[in-house]
């Protein structure tokens, strides 16, 4: 799933995404992230989780019109009813500040179910962004 | 049109080690390799690990790699898992017997039939290790350093994969 240009009405807020289960959206505090991040400015750090209630796709900045974020998404196993739905993220982005910031790392929902859709969110104001879905089919 | 193209598509089962020769060719210089529902047999904390096969069909076990993983855990702080002159490049982290939890992993191989060039790799992974109650996510660089040509890749575990399976795909370039 690649996020490409997008850009947040409000700060610190940011594109993220949940998993529909057979049509139902899992918004329960049970999915798991480490993602790793390092700046321009020459910080970085540690995000991880075993209780959250989404995925990352982005990370916050504080000039959220203008500074923009492009990811990929690796997701695997969504269609597969007996496998948990596992997923490895790239992020290239504007952080909190005129600097670069980069993301990687990976997230689960350690349910095996049969993920049909996927939401793409923000917790508060709104976002503008393209969004394109691919599927790696053998021909 | 995408520009992967499908090679070669290996499953396996009830095996300890997994090799996909004879797709590296000449014809592309960059490879896509995914290794998916990997479902290993038993083995609290331990790795499913990469190697290469030469183009006659040897799996290289020499101490002629390099890796650096970061090994990024759901619970916990991340750590670096990293080697000169190893037998193997770091893979995906797997420690328990369910088959439900086994993840995924994407490589990129550089140059493998390049006898002018070491072979590269990129690896990203995410698994769930059941038995720690964590996700595990990895991010390795890795190469042999060896110009010798390479035809194919090799998975291996100290106990046998109950199943997996392996896709690879060129990247063509249109001129």
């Amino acid at each position: 799933m690649q996020l490409h240009n997008s850009s947040v009405s409000v700060n610190s807020e940011y594109p993220k995404i949940r998993f529909y289960e057979n049509g139902v959206e899992e918004s329960a505090s049970v999915y798991q992230f480490a993602y790793d991040y390092r700046e321009s400015t020459g910080s970085g750090g540690e995000s991880i989780s075993t209780a959250s209630d989404n995925l990352r796709i982005a990370y916050s900045t504080s000039n959220p019109a203008t500074y923009v974020a492009n990811s990929y998404s690796y997701l695997y196993n969504l269609g597969n009813s007996s496998k948990y739905s596992f997923q490895t993220v790239q992020i290239a982005q504007m952080g909190t500040g005129a600097y670069f910031r980069e993301v990687f790392g990976g997230g689960v929902l350690p349910q095996a179910s049969l993920v049909n859709g996927i939401k793409v969110y923000v917790a508060s104001g709104t976002f503008s962004a393209n969004l394109k879905l691919y599927g790696v089919k053998q021909i | 049109m995408s520009n992967l193209r499908l090679i070669n598509e290996t499953n396996a089962s009830s095996v300890a080690s997994v090799s996909v020769t004879d797709v590296f060719t000449s014809d592309f210089d960059i490879y896509k390799v995914e290794l998916l529902r990997p479902d290993l047999n038993t083995g609290t904390g331990t790795w499913l690990d990469i190697r290469l096969v030469n183009t006659s069909g040897s799996v290289i076990s020499s101490s002629s790699y390099d890796y650096a993983s970061l090994v990024m855990n759901s619970n916990a702080g991340f750590g670096e898992d990293r080697s000169t002159s190893a037998t193997f490049m770091r893979g995906l982290r797997y420690s328990s017997n369910s088959s439900a939890d086994g993840g995924g992993m994407v490589i990129y191989v550089f140059n493998p039939t390049n006898t002018s060039s070491y072979t590269f790799l990129l690896q990203q992974s995410s698994s769930f290790s059941t038995a720690e109650s964590k996700m595990v996510s990895t991010k390795m660089i890795g190469v042999l350093k060896s110009t010798t040509g390479i035809g194919g890749i090799n998975f291996y575990h100290t106990n046998n994969f109950d199943d997996v399976n392996i896709k690879i795909y060129g990247l063509r370039v249109d001129s």
